[in-house]
């Protein structure tokens, strides 16, 4: 009879209909005595049973949970913890016996009472705080475990039992964690196994097979969850560094994921391993290669940079396709944060575009042309680099891109064929002018490299000292392109040619240095009051294209040296080229604010001019400006501010520290205050200069900002 | 008790007839075992289930320690059996899928996988399926996968014997077997013929 039900017990589908004939015979076969029907009783109940189910028969469970039979006992155990998921109010039943039960020394019965304990404690917090008094006990059952010798029925390679261990070490990890009195009853022992050091003769933790590493590896996690004390996480850490060096692919997956979970708390551990974690890198299987990439990227810092991006970079070369774009984009990051030189950062982007160029993010163009840009000394050894690789392949887009920016900037420089960082190459205008249309009609180019590259003969028009036929060859020849984009571009250049000459080389001079993050409206500000300026200058436009070209003007005229509005840092984007031709027409501008005298003593002149984007009306920009009206020159000056604490402030590099005497070139230097608040704006300023072979400090407050600028 | 076991979950009825009034409006399908009240997401539980399965895709063995409909469950034993087939003999035994870890192994013919939790430990789930596989060895005598086909009630015996509910009942072989040696004189002994009713428990 009992064993009617017993066959549902292997049912591994529970949505049959004969669950709802079990619970009547469930109940008689659990009490009726016989122990195989009892456990197939049981086994139905723990794999299938319902909350209803679960809520009747919890209490012949509990009696099961006394018998003497350990093979009943440790089933019923089971279920109790089945249970208790389904039903979590049972968890007042089950606790009382627990704490008797863990006095047993049958091994199934110790391994369902820890499983129970471990169940009541993550679902109660008052159940975890009733067992941290048995931590003391586990510690000595564990301990029993690791030191006495070899029981050949529950080891596992030299190893007793390591199921019971980890289950243990699992609940000595919920026990301890975020409790000092537990963790530190603990450490003890923890360092006993993870040293595997034992008192007696037996090699409790044989560290070559996997039980044993089973069993190391739960207390490495262990170490690391609980309030342990710092020489057990470091143990810990050479633990995870020991299994790195392992000839089993397995653990040393473990290692890397548990060590990359590590990193960031325990760095300097870390860190020591860093050659094994390297050498991972080599790895045949993805998954390991990929988290030794993730775990070598989280190792770089400024010291160890230069070795880890040459280990990188030759990774790079090698990695499996999808792992290169991930690859690229860390190495240009950390690149970023701890480039020692500028030189250096420069020599690493470019080689991750030449390796990977197709793999690196959008902006990764924007940042080297920004970083370029802002390198004044190295711009001839940019641009001469980056011709080379230009002239070796034009097939990576983001590296065209870069190097046609770059050699139209800075073509003199390239034609000039001195350069002490790299040997001396002499190119030849015409090798230039062919490199650069070789491009333009490559099928390779993407339309926006192409536009790059027109642009950039455009600007050698007036960089290069031969005449510009062949330039104004090809610019006439693309006045007809089907792309509408190089079409626009090559009239507009065209018409430059040939009824605005004398503003050519004005419009197509080097561009300031390009303010990273700066707000695209701001320029439309900008640009439409250069517009106001240029309207009278140039005669009204009659041809739709000249109209247009007005508009470049004013992108492009920003610098040229016009001295009524104190000249503003330029912010038209070196990078972004394309969007030259795109801008729609200027807003309104907002009534500008006017400028404030701050300081003056002697000559020399302090004057901030401020500018509110219409898009961000948290921000304000000031630019300050200091001439020198003096005979004598003023030398190494400094300006540093302060605002109260409502506001944030961010200053930019000055444009220079030297301002020649008699009106010579002021310095601008920009300042962002982010104001949310629409508090009133407070500055102070520290000046510190040399004037008239004198040292001179001044620091002064200034109150009296416009009521434009803050509200 | 035999027959019933031989019928692998494709939801048919027993040889026991439920009062009909109480099947009446339950969709087919729907797991019984769903806790009563608002449905709780359930909290990290060991192992979600075990798979066997041979080379070629079939599947001999699941085991599901978490009510899943049925959909549910082709749908992930169909994707799960992708992956690890893809997966090349170089490679580590464990990967990850969905939000869970899958640790598999393969013993000559077929891929044993269990699923776990994301903060488990994997090497010891590989020694538990190791340990599994000592287990069938023993019963069976140098276990091939015929023996598993053939023979299936039995493997799932053995497991429910070593696993109830995803957690390791006992770690000592020996006490195992034995366990099933029991179970199945007791299953001799019971295969007298017997009447319907008594069989029904109703006599």
């Amino acid at each position: 009879m009992g064993t009617q039900c017993t066959g549902t017990g292997s049912w591994p589908n529970c949505s049959t209909s004969t669950c709802w004939a079990t619970p009547p015979t469930l109940d008689s076969d659990l009490s009726q005595g016989i122990q195989p029907v009892q456990g197939l009783a049981l086994c139905t109940l723990s794999t299938m049973g319902s909350a209803e189910m679960c809520r009747d028969l919890a209490p012949e469970v509990e009696k099961l949970l006394l018998q003497p039979s350990p093979y009943v006992r440790k089933k019923a155990i089971l279920t109790a913890v089945h249970m208790i998921r389904k039903v979590p109010e049972l968890s007042s039943v089950f606790l009382p016996p627990c704490v008797h039960l863990l006095h047993e020394r049958h091994h199934g019965i110790l391994l369902g009472t820890i499983t129970l304990i471990t169940e009541l404690c993550e679902r109660s917090p008052a159940a975890l705080r009733h067992f941290r008094k048995v931590v003391p006990q586990l510690v000595q059952i564990l301990r029993t475990l690791v030191t006495t010798g070899y029981s050949t029925e529950h080891s596992i390679s030299g190893v007793s039992d390591p199921f019971l261990q980890v289950q243990i070490l699992r609940l000595l990890r919920i026990l301890g964690r975020n409790h000092e009195e537990s963790s530190e009853t603990m450490n003890d022992l923890l360092a006993q196994v993870g040293a595997g050091r034992r008192a007696l003769v037996a090699t409790n933790t044989d560290t070559s097979r996997n039980a044993g590493n089973a069993v190391l590896f739960e207390t490495v996690l262990t170490i690391m969850d609980i309030r342990s004390a710092a020489g057990l996480r470091v143990l810990a850490v050479n633990i995870l560094g020991r299994f790195l060096l392992n000839s089993d692919r397995n653990i040393r997956y473990v290692a890397l994921t548990s060590l990359l979970r590590l990193v960031q708390s325990d760095h300097s551990a870390v860190q020591r391993h860093r050659p094994t974690v390297v050498d991972c890198l080599q790895e045949t299987d993805a998954s390991l290669s990929r988290r030794a990439l993730e775990l070598s990227l989280a190792l770089v810092n400024s010291s160890n940079v230069r070795a880890m991006m040459q280990e990188l970079q030759a990774f790079l070369e090698s990695c499996p396709p999808d792992l290169r774009a991930d690859c690229a984009s860390g190495i240009l990051l950390a690149a970023e944060r701890f480039a020692p030189t500028k030189r250096w950062h420069i020599d690493t982007i470019l080689h991750v575009l030449t390796t990977a160029g197709t793999h690196v993010r959008d902006d990764a163009v924007a940042n080297l042309t920004q970083l370029i840009g802002g390198a004044q000394e190295l711009h001839a050894y940019s641009v001469r680099r980056l011709y080379n690789a230009l002239a070796e392949d034009i097939s990576q887009q983001p590296l065209v891109q870069v190097a046609a920016w770059c050699i139209g900037e800075y073509g003199d420089l390239l034609l000039e064929g001195n350069c002490e960082e790299i040997e001396p190459l002499q190119v030849d205008e015409e090798e230039v002018l062919a490199l650069l249309e070789k491009v333009l009609q490559s099928h390779m180019s993407l339309p926006a490299t192409r536009g790059y590259a027109l642009t950039a003969l455009m600007k050698l028009s007036t960089r290069l000292q031969g005449d510009n036929n062949r330039i104004r060859q090809v610019v006439s020849i693309y006045k007809s392109c089907l792309d509408v984009e190089l079409q626009q571009r090559a009239v507009e250049y065209d018409t430059l040619f040939r009824k605005y000459d004398h503003m050519r080389a004005a419009i197509l001079e080097k561009m300031p240095l390009v303010e990273r993050d700066g707000p695209q409206a701001d320029e439309e500000a900008k640009e439409s009051k250069a517009a106001a300026q240029l309207s009278e200058a140039v005669p009204a436009p009659t041809e739709p294209q000249a109209s247009q070209l007005l508009d470049l003007l004013d992108l492009l005229d920003g610098a040229s040296g016009d001295a009524q509005h104190p000249p503003p840092l330029d912010p038209s984007p070196g990078g972004a080229l394309v969007y030259l031709l795109d801008l729609p027409c200027a807003p309104p501008p907002p009534a500008p604010i006017p400028d404030l005298k701050v300081f003056e003593r002697e000559g020399v002149q302090l004057n901030l001019s401020f500018i509110r984007p219409p898009e961000n009306p948290a921000l304000l920009l000031i630019t300050a400006t200091a001439t020198n009206s003096s005979e004598g020159d003023v030398t190494d000056f400094i300006c540093q501010a302060a605002v109260p604490k409502s506001l944030q402030l961010q200053m930019q590099a000055p444009s220079g520290n030297t301002v020649p005497a008699r009106g010579g070139l002021p310095i601008t230097q920009l300042f962002r205050i982010l104001n949310p608040n629409k508090a009133p704006v407070r500055l102070k300023l520290r000046l510190t200069y040399n004037h008239f072979h004198q040292s001179v400090q001044e620091i002064f407050e200034v109150n009296n900002l416009p009521v434009e600028s803050w509200q | 008790m035999v027959g019933c076991a031989k019928r692998e979950g494709r939801g048919k009825r027993g040889a026991w007839a439920a009062p009909a009034g109480v099947l009446g409006g339950r969709p087919r399908g729907e797991p019984l075992c769903l806790p009563s009240g608002p449905q709780r997401p359930p909290l990290p539980q060991l192992m979600r289930f075990m798979l066997l399965f041979s080379r070629q895709g079939k599947l001999r063995l699941q085991k599901w320690y978490l009510a899943t409909s049925d959909k549910e469950r082709k749908k992930m034993v169909r994707e799960l059996m992708q992956v690890v087939l893809a997966r090349k003999p170089k490679m580590c035994s464990f990967l990850e899928w969905r939000d869970l870890k899958v640790v598999y192994k393969r013993y000559a013919s077929l891929y044993f996988c269990c699923a776990i939790e994301g903060q488990d430990n994997e090497l010891i789930t590989l020694e538990l399926i190791h340990r599994y596989v000592e287990l069938l060895d023993k019963y069976f005598g140098s276990v091939c996968e015929l023996d598993i086909i053939f023979n299936f009630e039995k493997a799932y015996f053995i497991l429910d014997e070593f696993l109830m509910g995803g957690d390791v009942q006992d770690t000592s072989k020996k006490s195992v077997l034995k366990a099933i040696e029991q179970a199945d004189l007791l299953q001799e002994e019971d295969e007298s013929p017997r009447s319907v009713l008594e069989e029904m428990g109703l006599a």
